[in-house]
């Protein structure tokens, strides 16, 4: 009885290698690319243009009047993104819709914020640099100590590995005052010193309330920003941006979007929707004239352009085939009956999760069960006392029927 | 008698075991230098900055001696258990041929594990001195499936050598080196937070792995 | 008399390719066994089917009373077993495997061992790898011995073995079995050595058991004959008894289990001319190879 559990436990072992290695196999072998649009607003022509990899491998660049057009004129309909470009070819214009316009204006009036999905699930320590915000010198300098903000806010000084006490219960008693409940459950900002300038960190306690929380001449700032009770903040991404528009990004549980504007942290909401922040990226493109959110994912890139109060101005959607929706796509949901993914969406931890293939598979399954019971005919083996094979056939069809052939039945005590 | 057992086991592998003893305790200090130095020549926020913001392993020396352990010990254990036929010696035994081999695996698993005890307990102890809380938190779950590998290796190290079949010996082969590829799928720190449960089931599956085999070859297969 | 080892309708294929089929053979208490038969014959996956480490693909091999495949702890305490090669767990020295194998049986003899690998003059500290052929073989067997089992099998025990440690092997391995009522069974490539030794003899053939007889036995009823005739070619035995024949010229030698008389009349019968018909004693050896034929 033992031995017929070893001989199972080796093939659960195949089957699990099998799930995660054979999807990965059949994509090397089989996998095309895909040919995703870029869409961006032109306000030369006022409308959209996209370019796309066409069916020949070259790049097409097009408008949505069917127009074509070369790479030279393409960009010329996009100034504010190719503004030096157009300088060198001598034909950026002096004014854009009314707005006169040289290439350094441009450049200090662009800005994009993105929001990838992985950095919703990122593997991290939780120790994080608080600068001097309000410093003399024109580079951030990195401080001397780290912080965590568990029961208290804990600052530690890296050369001893000791708790800067000071700082700690400097930091710690003015959260106190506003009313922090600790431990913090999250904290965004920028840890690096590759910034313009810094604005230290957004902080939401174990209550859900946010607060923005810097060091200015050594001293605590920390301010609670008031926002609605119902609204569930799953990540905040911060950007120090020379425009100081908004400090950062919003994502709520629910998929929405809000911008933090300097504006007495104002928070404006995007008009997105259908996002879906674990399929898909998102960017906020502002130029001199408007704002742009493009999302995109699972085949779908929506564009929405609009003023600077972010009220739409004008959409756009566009498909591209996917994968899934190729043939190798669909085969694929047919040959195997699910698959573990070591990857999912785009988070950068490792994981072992099961996804099924849906309905389509059993077909698969079906076809390698009768293959199974045929080839045991044909050797004729006595499938008998090792039933349980066939279960193992049918709940893992390709990846089953390998390994209980590989590993062949022996006749039991 | 199942002492007896224990003192063949350890007959075979005493000089192996000593000598990855020795090793781990070699890595650590060797790794221990490597930090100190480093922490010497640029400080110690600009190492924890390494952690924090590159998501370094400054002990990434670690990587692969709990699978070199695994296997070393595998084959010191059943590679003279196995060569000429020996293994109708242990089957012969007045003993039953299943405890024989899990009492086998027990010395060898034990043998792995005081090993990585060893390694996890000095990395993790001078990184205590170096580093706050959370990254030798972070240290520890790295490090994690780089151990669940060293008890992979020991125990497909123990199926390979006990199958009798040439193919199936290659099948085991190719399947674990696949599984292990997944514990060491890891570039930077704390990936497997979320999945270690997972990984680590199915290393506890490979400790029934080890009667097949040697049933098959009980009973005469090629 | 107890059987010992019971052989029913045993057989056994690899793969498609039949070794023998139905098979019947018995081995009883306090008697020593010998194998023969030539390589491919099915003696080594006769010997390894007996030690339990083949399962038969049909056929019952049943062992004091258990199938050999599936030994319980208890009845193989009471076999011994020596390995083709005399392999033992040669990582050990002489006193580690001593008090390694003693934990497993109740009834060790440590004096058995130590009386015969004493003899060597082998320091206690060596390690068995480092030692001669021979010498490794004293301590196989004196393990066995210190065992104290009922049954021993042992597996082609002259394998590398010069003369004098052979004949050392069987004199202590007889002296004891007779001391002791032991049963054995036991195969060699060198016949000479078995037949000074063993009481019964089972042959075998091509797909099938040949004999199975006290050797004694056949060694008195299986005849080596000899004659002359003009023209040897031409005669052929259709009968039963008549097992090989060679051709050497005009003489003509006839291994059969036919007395002389029977013979006679059947070269009368096919109307041969023969003269000088003489019966010549054989060893065993002569006898396997006049029973089981040259090729």
């Amino acid at each position: 009885m033992l031995n017929k559990i070893s001989r199972y436990a080796i093939i659960v072992i195949l089957v699990v290698v099998a799930a995660v290695f054979l999807p990965r196999f059949y994509w090397k072998a089989l996998g095309k690319s895909t040919s995703r649009p870029t869409v961006y607003y032109s306000p030369v022509l006022d409308d959209f243009v996209y370019s796309q990899t066409g069916a020949s491998g070259v790049m097409e660049y097009q408008d949505l009047s069917g127009g074509s057009y070369t790479i030279k004129e393409y960009q010329q309909l996009l100034p504010f993104l190719y503004a030096r470009n157009l300088e060198k070819w001598g034909v950026l214009p002096e004014s854009i819709k009314g707005l006169p316009v040289t290439v350094h204006f441009i450049q200090k009036n662009l800005q994009y914020s993105r929001l990838r999905p992985y950095e919703l699930n990122d593997p991290g320590v939780a120790l994080y640099p608080l600068f001097e915000s309000e410093s003399d010198f024109t580079t951030l300098e990195y401080p001397n100590e780290l912080f965590r903000i568990r029961e208290r806010m804990e600052f530690i000084t890296a050369a001893t590995n000791t708790v800067d006490e000071r700082l700690s219960v400097l930091f710690t008693e003015k959260l106190e005052s506003l009313g922090f409940q600790f431990p913090a459950r999250m904290i965004a900002g920028n840890p690096t010193n590759m910034k313009p300038f810094d604005e230290g960190y957004f902080i939401l306690d174990s209550q859900n309330d946010l607060f923005h929380v810097k060091m200015a001449k050594g001293q605590p700032y920390c301010v609670p920003i008031p926002k609605p009770a119902d609204m569930d903040i799953r990540y905040i991404s911060v950007t120090e941006n020379p425009r100081r528009e908004f400090y950062g990004l919003i994502l709520t549980q629910a998929d929405e979007v809000y911008l933090i504007m300097y504006d007495a942290y104002r928070l404006v909401k995007l008009p997105l929707v259908d996002f879906d922040p674990d399929e898909m990226s998102f960017g906020l493109l502002i130029d001199p004239l408007n704002s742009t959110i493009q999302y995109s994912g699972k085949g779908t890139v929506k564009t929405l352009v609009t003023d600077r109060a972010y009220n739409v101005l004008a959409e756009n959607v566009m498909h591209w085939v996917t994968n899934e929706e190729k043939a190798v796509g669909r085969i694929e949901k047919y040959l195997f009956p699910f698959c573990l993914n070591t990857r999912v969406g785009n988070s950068r931890f490792l994981h072992l999760d099961f996804e099924y293939y849906g309905p389509h598979s059993l077909f698969g399954v079906l076809f390698f069960l009768l293959l199974f019971v045929g080839i045991k005919y044909y050797r004729k083996e006595k499938i008998g006392a090792d039933w349980f094979d066939l279960v193992v056939v049918a709940s893992t069809g390709i990846y089953g029927f390998l390994a209980v052939l590989l590993v062949k039945t022996e006749p039991w005590d | 008698m199942i002492k007896a057992i224990f003192y063949k086991e350890w007959l075979k592998i005493r000089w192996a075991f000593i000598a990855l003893v020795l090793a781990s305790i070699f890595a650590i200090i060797y790794i221990c230098l490597d930090v100190r130095q480093s922490f010497e020549m640029s400080g110690a926020l600009r190492n924890w900055l390494q952690v924090v913001l590159r998501k370094n392993m400054y002990y990434s020396a670690f990587r692969y001696i709990p699978a070199v352990s695994g296997i070393v010990i595998g084959i010191f254990q059943f590679v003279p258990e196995v060569s000429k036929k020996r293994l109708r010696l242990a089957f012969h035994l007045p003993v039953d041929e299943r405890k024989s081999l899990f009492l086998m695996e027990l010395v060898g698993i034990t043998a792995n594990l005081i090993v990585y005890l060893l390694l996890a307990i000095g990395l993790l102890g001078f990184s205590r001195m170096y580093f706050p809380a959370e990254i030798v938190n972070s240290t520890f779950i790295t490090i994690l499936p780089w151990i669940l590998a060293g008890f992979v290796g020991y125990m497909a190290t123990a199926m390979i050598a006990l199958e009798p079949s040439l193919l199936l010996r290659i099948v085991y082969a190719v399947v674990s080196y696949g599984f292990m590829q997944l514990l060491y799928a890891g570039t930077f720190l704390n990936q497997f937070q979320h999945s270690i449960g997972k990984y680590g089931i199915v290393t506890a599956i490979y400790l029934l792995t080890v009667l097949f085999p040697g049933y098959r070859f009980r009973r005469g297969a090629k | 008399m107890e059987n010992v080892i019971e052989c029913i309708n045993l057989t056994h294929k690899y793969g498609n390719k039949l070794v023998y089929e139905n098979m019947n053979f018995t081995v009883q208490k306090g008697r020593i066994f010998g194998l023969l038969g030539k390589n491919g014959m099915g003696k080594t996956t006769s010997i390894n089917i007996l030690m339990g480490f083949l399962r038969p693909t049909s056929g019952r091999c049943m062992i004091l009373g258990d199938e050999s495949h599936k030994l319980t702890p208890r009845v193989r305490a009471r076999i011994g077993l020596l390995h083709e090669g005399h392999v033992t767990y040669d990582f050990m020295n002489v006193t580690q495997i001593e008090k390694f194998y003693s934990r497993f049986f109740p009834n060790w003899k440590k004096e058995f061992y130590y009386d015969l690998v004493d003899r060597m003059h082998v320091p206690h500290q060596q390690v068995i790898s480092h030692m001669s052929c021979g010498q490794r073989s004293q301590v196989a067997l004196g393990l066995i011995l210190a065992q104290n089992p009922e049954l021993m099998i042992l597996d082609d025990y002259s394998m590398g073995l010069d003369a004098g440690y052979r004949m050392l092997f069987m004199d202590f391995l007889t002296d004891y079995v007779r001391a002791y009522n032991k049963t054995v069974f036991m195969t060699s490539h060198i016949i000479q050595d078995m037949e000074k030794v063993i009481d019964d003899a089972i042959i075998m053939g091509y797909q099938k058991l040949l004999l199975q007889a006290p050797l004694k036995e056949f060694m008195r009823t299986f005849h080596r004959y000899i004659f002359e005739t003009p023209y040897p070619e031409k005669i052929t035995f259709q009968e039963e008894g008549v097992k090989n024949t060679e051709v050497i010229r005009n003489h003509m030698t006839v291994y059969t289990f036919c007395e002389r008389a029977e013979l006679e009349n059947i070269l009368s019968a096919k109307g041969v001319e023969y003269k000088d018909l003489a019966e010549e004693s054989m060893t065993l050896e002569e006898a396997f190879i006049g029973l089981t034929g040259k090729y």
